[in-house]
């Protein structure tokens, strides 16, 4: 066979690979702020763009999509090329993958910075920026299919597996979860609500940290752990098992992110179950990582970069044992909103993602240059700092979730809370924060150290950009199955069924576990008293998002008697319904805000407080580590987007009035002037157009309605539809007659409505206008105002006609009518 | 010429050649070894685990659901609450009960909302004047702090203190009077003449 002689594209390695060092750096740098910001509040530095809130999705994003993806990039772009013996398909499509991401990474940054977010934890950028990432992703895919396809070698290894699975799932998750309305350029909100939304956000998040930071790792793994160890794959059966398996077993799992919470027990029951079904699949990458170094073990303990690849396997490995344990409800009680939740992720990816990148890198970069790494002892120092450092970082800190929520769990003998101060409970664990943000520290100088000796490594060496390869042209072969070919074999060597196969067992577990919760509305059981946010407090919720509370409180009280204790009632899936975004939260590093706006409620703190305290939250409580957010008292509110928002709220189903974009500024200058009447009662000098008004009636709005009246949840079935109205005399006048007998005490002889009752002939309603809420109404009763449920006392038929003759009356305009209560509704 | 040039020949120990899979990616070789037993069983251990789980809470519905579970648990501390003495409202002046409504005063972050010797500030009154907006003397105070003001922000505090605690700290409030810190807030309320 004629050989040819072709040319890898080392360049664009060489690119991702510095990309991936520079916002590595970025990432961790930001991270280590954001420790101490933890620890001390006077690392927020006063400014809004260096606060907590906002810095922490730069953390992550940073971490996740510029160094972990960055590096991802990296290994694929070099492995793909020599395990398919080709270049790239498109030198075209690579630069423009790169320069796009590099792109998207930057306008991330800026945006978070300046409070543009989702508020949907890593998916937490703007529509535009969405659309981008869409765009680089398919150029990406494009090229990556492309390679495939112009391929010197019949089948795809394992590792190209996972770079298969890990495109597709990837671009599914993101698209769907990104599904939002742009209220503006840099503004939209999700289509999904409450718990809908929270559902599709968690199958997103748990899936980016399973086909971001875990799938493509795996193929990094399967490529550069064999080719440094310089051994064979141990089992090439198992790569086959724990790959289907992982794939079609990871996407089910996102429910266990909302145990206790108000979803569904079915969804709460695949989440765990699903979870505890990974355990094997998961090891198996470990294993067969492991296994192969069997016979080369000797090596391990010289070499620097078989080290990080040995603990970057054994971490992932016991992070895969965890994730189950915290997905069981017995364990993630315990652990769910603490920091142990932060110690998990981090050993994930100080240890997973960050130890194999390092491993690959001091691989890849000698190789790049055709040279030998500078010091093989920097590179040893490295790989201690970087243990050293994980372990300084994750052990205070599982400290101090098992500390902390032992606290927030313990009662006195005489049935109260021993902490009912949030606080106490923060200050107690504040050494381990300081701990770990020297565990960060040390992680970091490490990194630097890594940084100096790749330079060093560059420095002695030249670059080898297009690398020669002699290889021989694709041997052919039938389409079918061969004579005993194996079927998995078969599929090897055919990428489209292969790719076929993949999705089927992705989508499946997504259209399983989410399709039935956007299709089905009577999944939410409804709760009649909750309205929908005035427009200042749609804008008061904004500026929460804006300024990334939702990182530190959550909105989401369990039904555990601690928690009802310290905040309020449980949560309830119909409270969330107009939630365009959910804000449940995951961390619980200041208390949980459902029920902060209760009068008389645990949580509730008059507006003068929250001036203050948003003021200067340390003058409140002198141990507080909140940010202080001085801005939100001089910035003017921009009530310019009312219109827009309440349009696009209302496109959502969220159930405004007809034409109330229109009039929802005047309603917002309302209530604005009531609240700064307030606070000036109170002597504090304020003008009703600033932030800080809105971000208190959004504060009193939470839990507010549920704690009214009606405020209990009504399943679907407890909701009669109206019965067809009759329009013939003899009706309207027995109608009339059960009127006289049941309603005219209450509503006057006409319906004009006296002291007891409203007013029935005009527009406005107290419980909703439409045949259907004046039915229900009717049937049910409001007991606690003194209106009976007339599906007690009166038959069917004879509520048809009662409600017939009521629907009748509307518009009379009878004499002595009273004032209008409630909300206009036109018929 | 490449450094690299002769890293591509996997390091293949003895015995290991009759299971070598005729597979080579770039010189990475296979071996065809089954998956470890334990590995496979930890599989179909956890695949049962999740079956038992289906049936245990879905099937037979024996499994508590959270809503269940906080029903028992909130059952369960009903019943191991004792009924509280019978407590009477007279206002300590011993030392030892002073210090603790103190301590009390602190504990409960009283200061955020009155000042940290109760002058009062933008938010909550001044606790050392005579003038009282829902009536002075221990009892009214003490029912303050007990049960909240609802539409004025002060939380109740009986879900979190003893009543004896609760008399405690009004007490110490009540020996705030006359104390006469600086920036008192201006006296608001009516005055209170002890009867």
């Amino acid at each position: 066979m004629e050989t040819e002689r072709i040319h890898y594209d080392n360049k664009i390695v060489k690119y991702f690979a510095y990309a991936t060092i520079f916002w590595g750096l970025v990432g961790m740098l930001v991270g280590l702020l954001i420790a101490l910001q933890l620890a001390h509040p006077i690392f927020n530095f006063n400014t809004a763009f260096l606060t907590f809130g906002r810095i922490r999705p730069i953390h992550t994003n940073a971490v996740i999509f510029a160094f972990v993806g960055n590096a991802i990039f990296t290994g694929v772009y070099h492995s793909m090329q020599r395990l398919l013996k080709t270049r790239m398909y498109s030198d075209l499509l690579s630069y423009f993958h790169f320069w796009g991401w590099q792109l998207i990474i930057v306008l991330a940054a800026i945006t978070l910075a300046l409070g543009f977010t989702m508020s949907k934890e890593y998916a937490e950028l703007e529509w535009p920026i969405d659309i981008m990432i869409a765009v680089v992703w398919l150029a990406f895919g494009y090229n990556m299919f492309g390679t495939i396809a112009k391929r010197r070698v019949q089948h795809l290894y394992v590792a190209i597996w996972f770079y298969i699975a890990s495109w597709v799932t990837v671009t599914v998750l993101h698209v769907f979860n990104s599904i939002e309305i742009p209220v503006s350029l840099l503004k939209s909100y999700p289509v999904y609500a409450g718990l809908q939304d929270a559902l599709v956000q968690w199958w997103y998040g748990h899936n980016a940290v399973a086909f971001f930071l875990t799938t493509p790792y795996l193929g990094l793994m399967y490529y550069y752990l064999p080719k440094q160890a310089n051994r064979p794959i141990y089992s090439y059966r198992m790569g086959i098992i724990h790959f289907w398996a992982l794939v079609f077993i990871y996407i089910w799992t996102g429910p266990h992110h909302l145990l206790y919470q108000s979803v569904p027990n079915w969804a709460q029951t695949l989440g765990t179950v699903f979870s505890v079904m990974l355990i094997a699949p998961s090891w198996g990458g470990m294993i067969n990582g492991l296994l192969t170094l069997r016979g080369a073990w000797d090596r391990v303990r010289e070499d620097p970069v078989l080290k990080f690849m040995v603990v970057a396997v054994t971490a992932y490995g016991m992070s895969t044992f965890e994730g189950p344990m915290m997905s069981t409800k017995l364990v993630n009680a315990i652990t769910h909103f603490t920091d142990w939740t932060i110690g998990h992720v981090h050993i994930g990816g100080m240890a997973w993602n960050g130890f194999l990148t390092f491993s690959m890198l001091y691989y890849l970069i000698p190789r790049l240059f055709n040279t030998k790494l500078y010091s093989v002892k920097w590179a040893n120092t490295h790989f201690w700092l970087g243990t050293l450092g994980i372990l300084l970082y994750a052990i205070p800190l599982y400290w101090a979730a098992i500390t902390q929520s032992l606290m927030w769990k313990e009662f006195t003998e005489e049935g109260f809370l021993r902490y009912p101060n949030f606080m106490e409970t923060v200050v107690q664990i504040l050494p381990m924060y300081y701990t770990r943000a020297l565990g960060g520290l040390l992680y970091l100088s490490g990194a630097v150290l890594f940084v100096v000796n790749i330079v060093k490594t560059i420095r002695q060496g030249s670059f080898v950009a297009d690398e020669v390869a002699e290889v021989q042209p694709l041997p052919t072969y039938p389409s079918n199955r061969m004579e005993g070919e194996k079927r998995h074999a078969w599929l090897e060597r055919k990428p489209l069924q292969f790719t076929f196969w993949v999705i089927v067992a992705v989508v499946i577990a997504s259209v399983v576990s989410i399709v039935p919760f956007l299709s089905v509305k009577s999944n939410i059981a409804t709760i009649e008293s909750m309205k929908p946010y005035s427009p200042l407090e749609l804008q008061g919720r904004d500026i929460y998002i804006r300024e990334g509370c939702y990182t530190c409180h959550s909105q989401m009280v369990r039904p555990f008697r601690s928690e009802t204790e310290r905040y309020g009632d449980y949560a309830k899936a119909g409270e969330f319904v107009y939630d365009h975004p959910f804000q449940w939260g995951s961390k619980r590093t200041g208390p949980d805000l459902l029920r902060a706006g209760v009068p008389g409620g645990k949580m509730y703190k008059t507006a003068a407080w929250h001036y203050n305290h948003f003021l200067d939250p340390q003058k409140m409580n002198q141990q507080s580590i909140m940010p202080a957010y001085p801005w939100l008292i001089t910035n003017a509110l921009d009530t310019s987007t009312t219109a827009a928002k309440i349009r696009v709220m209302k496109w959502l189903g969220v159930p405004y009035p007809e034409g109330y974009e229109k009039e929802a500024n005047k309603d917002l200058m309302h209530q604005a002037s009531q609240i700064a009447a307030e606070l000036q009662g109170n002597g504090i000098d304020i003008t009703p157009d600033k932030e800080i008004i809105a971000m208190i009636a959004y504060m009193h709005k939470l839990g507010r309605d549920i704690a009214l009246p009606g405020g209990n949840e009504k399943t679907e079935k407890d909701i009669k539809p109206a019965p067809d109205l009759l329009e013939d005399e003899s009706s309207l006048t027995q109608g009339k007659a059960l009127y006289a007998t049941y309603c005219a005490a209450c509503h006057g002889p006409e319906g004009q409505g006296n002291a007891v009752g409203p007013n029935l002939t005009d527009n406005y309603w107290l419980h909703g206008g439409t045949n259907d809420d004046i039915f229900h109404s009717i049937y049910n009763g409001f007991p606690e105002k003194g209106m009976p449920a007339q599906n007690a006392m009166l038959k069917p038929e004879e509520l048809q006609k009662v409600f017939s003759f009521v629907i009748s009356i509307i518009g009379t305009n009878p004499p002595n009518a009273k004032a209008p209560q409630g909300e206009v509704f036109n018929r | 010429m490449n450094n690299y040039q002769e890293e591509n020949k996997a390091d293949i120990k003895p015995g290991e050649h009759e299971l070598l899979l005729p597979h080579d990616f770039d010189g990475i070789k296979e071996l065809d070894n089954d998956p470890p037993r334990w590995f496979m069983y930890l599989f179909y251990i956890t695949i049962f685990f999740g079956v038992i789980y289906v049936f245990h809470y879905h099937v037979f519905k024996q499994g508590l659901f959270p809503e269940d579970e906080y029903k028992r648990e909130m059952d369960l501390a009903a019943a191991a609450k004792g009924p509280q003495a019978e407590l009477e409202i007279v206002a300590f002046t011993d030392e030892a009960n002073l210090a603790k409504g103190q301590e009390l005063y602190k504990q409960k972050v009283c200061n955020s909302c009155h000042g940290d010797l109760g002058e009062g500030n933008t938010i909550g009154p001044n606790l050392t004047d005579n003038y009282w907006i829902h009536g002075g003397g221990i009892k009214n105070i003490y029912e303050v702090i007990k049960n909240g003001v609802a539409a004025k922000g002060m939380p109740p505090f009986k879900d979190q203190a003893t009543e004896e605690q609760i008399l405690q700290l009004a007490s110490y409030v009540i020996s705030l009077k006359g104390s006469n810190p600086p920036n008192a807030k201006a006296p608001q309320g009516e005055l209170y003449i002890e009867e």
